[in-house]
Parts: C-alpha cells; sequence; structure tokens
C-alpha cells in the first residue's frame, strides 16, 4: 500500500499529513506548534492578557472550552497568570452531566480549580423546567426557521453570560476567556447583519470591554486593561476570544489529536438556533470557496473601528433603531446594562411569576 | 488494484454500512454520507486524515461529527 505521496505530506517537514493539502498539508507536531503560535499572536496583538492577572476560563467541557482551557495553561509558562475555570450547568438532562465530567478530568490534569455554578441555584429552574413553561406557539420553530427572541438559545444565552460575569467577579477575575472560534466569529457578523443589529455588530469584538448590550468595543493593538492592586473589580468582567483566528475544525481536531474525550453530542436545543442555519450556510460556502470564513473575519477586523466610530457619532444609530444608552445598571437587578433594565430582568419577568431575585 | 474488502465503517463511535462502491478519498466518504467535511474528522486506519486523502486498501475509517458549541 502507498503510504503518503507527496501531497499528503506536511509542508513544513514531509511527515504524513493530518490536515490541508499542498504548502497547508501539515503533520500533528507541526499543526500542534502552528496552533499554539496563532493563539499567543491573538492575545498579544488583542492585549487580551497582562502578566499576573487572574483569567476565568468559561468552561463547557465541550471542544472550544477544552482546547482553549489547555491553551492557556501553556501560556502561563511564559506569561505569568493565575488561571481558574468557572462552568455554569443549565441544567439540559442528559447533555450537560457527561461534559462536567469532561470539565472536571481535565482541570484536575492542569490543576485549575474549577468552579460550578447552576441556573437552578442562582435563578430559581433549570434550563429544562424553564422551557417547559414557554407559551405553546414557540415550539416548534425549528430548524431554518425564525428564532425566536424567547429562544432555548437566547434565553440560555443571556442567562449563562449574567452567570459567567457573577462568578468571575466574584472571584475576582481580571479577564473572562472565552472559547469562541473563527466560525463563531464569521457567524455571530452574518447573523448581526441578517438580523439588522449593526450597533451589536459594532460592539462584537475579540476583546470586549463592556456588556454585548452596549459596551464600545476595544480598538485593536490597545493594551490590556490590568486592573490597578487595590482597585475596585469592575462590573463587567472584559472578555476575551484567544481562539477567534481557528476554524471550528481545527479546533476538533487538536481535540482529537490530543485525546482530550470531548463529548461528541450536541446541545437537543441547538436546533432552535438561527446560528444553526448560518453554521450550516458557512460552511458549505467554505467547502465552495476555502477561506471564507477567514475573509469574513477580516472585514469585520476592518470595519470594526469605523462602525464603531459611526455608531458613537449617529444618533438614532445606524439602523434607525433607538440607540443603546452607554453602560449603566439595571434598575432591578444592578448588574451593568445598557437598557434601563437588563436582558436577564425582562427574560425573567417574562418567564417567573417572581421578577428579580 | 487487487481486490481488496470494504473496510469498516464507523461514525460517532457506531459501525455503519458502506453502501455501493468505497469511496476513493475521504472526501467521497463524507459526501456519500452528507456531511460536511467541515463538520467532520476522519480517521483511516487510525490516523486522522486530509481531505483529499485516498482510501484505496483503508481497512478502517472512523468518522467524527464536529459539534457545535463548547
Ligand atoms: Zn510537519
Ligand atoms: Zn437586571
Amino acid at each position: 500500500m502507498k503510504k503518503t505521496d507527496s501531497s499528503f505530506s506536511c509542508a513544513r517537514c514531509k511527515d504524513a499529513a493530518c490536515m490541508g493539502s499542498g504548502e497547508r498539508a501539515r503533520c500533528e507536531k507541526h499543526f500542534k506548534e502552528e496552533f499554539g503560535r496563532e493563539v499567543r499572536r491573538t492575545v498579544r496583538e488583542f492585549g487580551m492578557i497582562g502578566a499576573g492577572e487572574r483569567v476565568a476560563v468559561a468552561l463547557s467541557g465541550g471542544k472550544d472550552s477544552v482546547v482553549l482551557l489547555h491553551q492557556l495553561a501553556e501560556l502561563k509558562k511564559k506569561l505569568p497568570m493565575e488561571l481558574l475555570a468557572i462552568l455554569v450547568d443549565e441544567g439540559i438532562a442528559g447533555y450537560r452531566a457527561p461534559t462536567i465530567k469532561v470539565a472536571k478530568r481535565e482541570c484536575r490534569k492542569l490543576g485549575v480549580k474549577l468552579h460550578i455554578v447552576s441556573f437552578k441555584s442562582e435563578i430559581g429552574s433549570s434550563l429544562d423546567a424553564v422551557l417547559k413553561k414557554r407559551p405553546a406557539r414557540r415550539h416548534g420553530r425549528g430548524a431554518g426557521g425564525h428564532a425566536s427572541p424567547l429562544g432555548a438559545c437566547s434565553f440560555c444565552g443571556v442567562f449563562r453570560r449574567l452567570l459567567l460575569n457573577k462568578a468571575a467577579r466574584r472571584l475576582g477575575a481580571d479577564k473572562l476567556a472565552l472559547g469562541h472560534n473563527l466560525d463563531d466569529a464569521a457567524q455571530t457578523v452574518l447573523l448581526n447583519l441578517y438580523r439588522n443589529e449593526p450597533a451589536r455588530l459594532a460592539r462584537f469584538w475579540p476583546v470586549s470591554v463592556e456588556s454585548g448590550e452596549g459596551g464600545p468595543a476595544r480598538a485593536p493593538g490597545a493594551a490590556s486593561a490590568a486592573r490597578k492592586p487595590g482597585a475596585s473589580p469592575p462590573d463587567f468582567i472584559p472578555r476575551i476570544r484567544p481562539l477567534i483566528r481557528i476554524p471550528e475544525r481545527e479546533v476538533a481536531l487538536l481535540a482529537e489529536l490530543e485525546g482530550y474525550g470531548i463529548c461528541h453530542r450536541s446541545c437537543p436545543y441547538a436546533h432552535e438556533a438561527m446560528r444553526q442555519t448560518v453554521r450550516a450556510q458557512l460552511n458549505e460556502m467554505e467547502d465552495r470557496y476555502p477561506g471564507t470564513k477567514k475573509r469574513i473575519f477580516n472585514s469585520w477586523m476592518a470595519m470594526g473601528p469605523a462602525m464603531k466610530k459611526m455608531d458613537e457619532e449617529t444618533e438614532a444609530g445606524p439602523n434607525g433603531k433607538k440607540k443603546q444608552t452607554p453602560m449603566g445598571r439595571c434598575s432591578s437587578c444592578g448588574e451593568p446594562s445598557s437598557k434601563e433594565e437588563c436582558a436577564a430582568c425582562r427574560m425573567r419577568r417574562q418567564f417567573y411569576k417572581h421578577p428579580g431575585r | 488494484m487487487k481486490k481488496a474488502g470494504k473496510p469498516v465503517l464507523v461514525v460517532d463511535g457506531r459501525p455503519e454500512k458502506l453502501e455501493g462502491r468505497a469511496p476513493a478519498s475521504v472526501r467521497g466518504l463524507l459526501a456519500g454520507l452528507k456531511v460536511s467535511p467541515q463538520e467532520a474528522l476522519v480517521r483511516v486506519d487510525g490516523h486522522v486524515r486530509p481531505d483529499d486523502f485516498p482510501l484505496a486498501g483503508a481497512r478502517k475509517i472512523e468518522v467524527i461529527r464536529v459539534v457545535f458549541g463548547g
């Protein structure tokens, strides 16, 4: 049997390739090396982590966050930082338990302390229980359909972000690291265009210094917002996305090659999200026109500063919708919010009899 | 080419039947399974291989679906 002809050997060392072709073909060793280099470059370029900072990794036990945890643990050998992990247990039967096992095991391996917070203990109900109470007409707006603002993913996302921010703040974290990859970024750009949300798009950035509901994006190359010793922690813990330049498939490949033992099961509510439709579209585009996701990312990087400026200067907001106010506090719960009442409190009122906490 | 038996196919840990002629490459296999190459990794005889990798002579092919999220 033919071993590997030159088209299936690494362009760097001629060993058998695990990915790519021609000049882009890479063996395991070179793939892993370049992956790490790309993560370090992203962290450096966006000033994501300052020396000595406490970084909380939003860990779900899925491929992206587990890879992120390992990458930051590796980076820690060169850039001193304190690493910890926060896992949000939404209460999704049959889905979350196995990933919690993975998260615990990987944290133990790396000596990282894992903090678990749950929807049940923090907001009173599991996601499953909340979604059972949804009005019947909300059901069935499934794959390909228009995602309802009260869809599972919107609800889950709002509370997951709230719980992560609160836990990170309580633990004194300087940064909250998210496992968003290149696919997530390209999807977010398209989703915001599809939904006519230019202000949201203008605020989406590899580093967010204020909540997605109204914070300005950090300019590229800006220095890390390190907190001065003794200063009180900010309400909103800046979010960093060190994997933002790495395609989802390569994140999965690294997890597979490293044998992280990730569960390959998707969330039972995932089909409800419009994002899934966009994901399929983008993957088809990537197959036909390789590099599509990267080009969307690069366009986003090029447009970001101009969009942010336009967003700040335009009275009504670039899409004619009412502009959001600068970051303040929610009148009900006191959490950071760009609106009078935060999204979590608005949703809470729709789903629970008892608003606020 | 010497006549060889069809390779064993495993998708997400479950054995699957390879319908029709054995696919020539990883890409062909995924097309037959209606899986986007962006959403799968393929191990050929234990090693993850690129999309254009030929499957002639392979004994075991494992398809691992890349799930969203995490
Ligand atoms: Zn190599
Ligand atoms: Zn609130």
